[in-house]
């Protein structure tokens, strides 16, 4: 089977993605989040309702009183106009009278362009007047007006064009054998008029109140923008002032203008960050003097345990000369004094890496070459498992990483069971010494305590050759160099630290 | 969810606004508005004469002569009340008005000679037919006597300046 046999695979099925985006609510939410979009919205929201409120009232009110003139005014003309031709009617009419009514009132001079129509009787009986127009008088004002009222009615007709239709019923002028004065005779007049010219009037005002509301909407707009400037401002500052101060820059303060909840709040925030600063301050002093008071005390120590170091060293000479007990005495002043001057160098160290006054003496020197060196010294060299690269050139202070890899070592060989294993590794950028022991590891409680100062894993040992600051010392030391140390337990049980450390290798072409 | 009730009640409250404005022309059904008009006289109407000249007397009544009879009351002449009031008539009493209608025209034959009536009669005769009812629209009078066969279109002025 060659490849080319090889059937092709399937081609994978395209998952359907899920979308990304949110939902369109939560989107809107997020949107509508900050306080100068909320603002826009409830400003913009507020100004357009009033408007439209506005508008919708005027609107009402105006064509309400615009209808109602045009009605009164074409009921009344009707009526008036009949008024003076009733009498000249003869009556009961027939067609051709009632046709001449009819053009007699909305002929020429007629009330704007009003249509006549004249009805006599009711009924299937009933006479109209000719009709030629395109809009008939509504059933129910007929029925209205037939029962002997002046009525109105405003309907559409055609393309939704609004009509009026006024009806006046007229009755007899005297008394007589039909009826008396004041009875319906029968005859009804209806005119018919077109209200696009309110319409158009309606129209315009509506068109009028919109442009009126978004000029208000945008001019809302512009004032929720000014508004939210003048608290986003102060806010703003308010914000950068915490970050600041959450960096440690205690100094920290907020100039503060006018008397509103804002300032009153800045006043606060400078008010926090000047107590903030006093204690903080305070506590520094407190920290330092009783640095500066350790740094001094193991200064002063330092020349008498010189002087009594001397004495020992001749003592020790002399010590198998001396009564058994006397040298024995002998030998424990003879190793705690050791103990002590190693106690007082460590102090005096720790107390430079503290007081930032050690400097870094950065060379270009071998790693490995470096650990072997650092082992062979102290005789070490056969005590544990090398596994070291045939180089690894690094830029470092060699003395401070002495003191890192004899701490992390010694450590171990006090503390761990052999086999205690030593790594030496490099990437391009990082040095990694992992320092492994075989004992039962660290209590998981302990890890965390481990590189504080004086501090013990085995309380049940209360002194050991460890002055107690071996780790912390080691630890500074690898944060001098912009490294770390790190203590775990191993899977296999066993205490690991590591040592990691930049190479420095790129800061050596600047010097 | 807040915001979402948010946005539906202003949208509950714009709808009902824009519901309330409407937009266009409410139309509504009939209302009663104002009193009716009035002026009607019905009755038989003939023209007489007073010191004046030519005038209406309505004889009252739910309704009105037909063209013949109407001008057999004319040529009868005023009722008492109407003498009261100062009303005569110029035509002669005795005679008679035949009235034939066709579409255009209604054509009244007299059985007195033409010469012998006086132009106010003649305008009696004339508006009383005009305002007589008849079938289809308003007709034109012609006149024919005994001595003036030939028809004689006639109107009456009243009418014409009313």
């Amino acid at each position: 089977m060659t490849i080319a046999d090889t059937p092709a695979p399937p081609p994978e099925r395209p998952k359907p993605l899920p979308d990304p985006r949110p939902p369109r609510l939560v989107r809107l939410r997020r949107a509508v989040a900050g306080l100068r979009p909320r603002l826009v919205v409830a400003f913009v929201a507020v100004a357009a309702l009033s408007a439209l409120a506005t508008a919708v009232l005027t609107y009402r009110a105006a064509t309400t009183s615009t209808l109602d003139l045009t009605k009164d005014t074409a009921l009344d003309e009707l009526r008036r106009r009949i008024d003076i031709l009733a009498p000249a009617l003869p009556f009961p009419p027939n067609q051709s009278e009632l046709d001449h009514l009819a053009s007699q009132l909305s002929g020429t001079g007629g009330f704007r362009d009003w249509r006549v129509l004249a009805s006599y009787g009711t009924g299937a009986g009933a006479e109209h007047s000719q009709w030629t127009q395109p809009v008939a008088v509504p059933p129910t004002l007929e029925a209205t007006v037939g029962r002997g009222h002046a009525a109105f009615q405003r309907f559409t007709a055609g393309d939704d064009h609004p009509w009026l239709a006024v009806g006046v019923p007229v009755t007899y002028a005297t008394s007589g054998p039909a009826g008396p004065a004041g009875a319906p005779s029968g005859l009804t007049v209806y005119a018919v008029l077109p209200l696009d010219r309110e319409q158009s009037a309606a129209n315009a005002l509506l068109a009028g109140a919109a442009g009126a509301g978004v000029l208000v909407a945008v001019l809302a707009a512009g004032l929720a923008l000014l508004g939210a400037r003048q608290v986003l401002h102060p806010v703003r500052a308010l914000r950068d002032a915490a970050h600041a101060l959450a960096q440690g820059k205690l100094d920290t303060r907020l100039t503060v203008t006018g008397h509103d909840e804002l300032a009153q709040l800045s006043k606060t925030f400078n008010h926090t960050a000047r107590t903030l600063q006093g204690t903080i301050e305070e506590l520094r002093a407190i920290e330092s003097q009783g640095r500066r008071f350790a740094a001094d005390v193991s200064h002063e120590l330092r020349t008498p345990l010189a002087a009594m170091l001397a004495v020992t060293d001749i003592l020790d000479e002399d010590a198998e000369q001396l009564p058994p007990d006397t040298a024995a005495a002998l030998r424990m002043v003879s190793n705690e004094t050791l103990r002590l001057t190693r106690l007082v160098n460590d102090l005096i160290e720790i107390s430079r890496l503290d007081a930032g006054a050690a400097p870094l003496r950065a060379e270009s020197i071998d790693a490995a070459t470096a650990v072997r060196e650092t082992l062979d010294l102290r005789g070490w060299i056969d005590q544990v498992e090398l596994e070291l690269p045939t180089a690894l050139p690094v830029r470092l202070d060699p003395r401070r990483f002495d003191v890192v890899v004899a701490n992390l070592v010694g450590n171990a060989l006090r503390h761990g069971r052999p086999p205690v294993r030593v790594a030496l590794r490099g990437s391009d950028d990082d040095l990694v010494l992992t320092v492994t022991d075989s004992g039962p590891g660290i209590p998981p409680a302990e890890l965390p305590h481990l590189f504080d100062r004086f501090y013990k894993a085995d309380k049940s040992r209360a002194r050991s050759e460890g002055s107690g600051l071996g780790l912390a010392i080691a630890q500074e030391n690898a944060r001098l160099h912009g490294g770390v140390i790190e203590a775990a337990n191993s899977p296999d049980s066993g205490a690991v630290f590591t040592l990691l450390l930049p190479r420095g290798l790129d800061t050596e072409e600047d010097q | 969810m807040t915001t979402r009730r948010r946005l539906r009640l202003a949208g509950a409250a714009t709808a009902l606004l824009l519901g309330a404005c409407g937009c266009s022309i409410s139309t509504t059904g009939p209302v009663r508005s104002g009193q009716p008009a009035t002026g009607i006289d019905p009755g038989t109407r003939l023209y007489f004469l007073d010191q004046h000249g030519i005038r209406l007397a309505i004889r009252s009544s739910a309704h009105r002569e037909d063209l013949q009879q109407t001008l057999n009351t004319l040529v009868a002449g005023p009722d008492q009340a109407e003498k009261h009031s100062g009303l005569y008539s110029d035509l002669p009493p005795n005679g008679r008005v035949q009235a034939t209608v066709t579409p255009d025209t209604v054509t009244l034959r007299l059985s007195w000679s033409a010469a012998s009536l006086s132009a106010p009669a003649i305008q009696q005769l004339v508006c009383t037919a005009e305002d007589a009812p008849t079938a289809g629209p308003a007709p034109r009078i012609a006149i024919v006597s005994s001595d003036a066969p030939s028809a004689i279109h006639q109107e009456c002025d009243l009418h014409r300046t009313g």
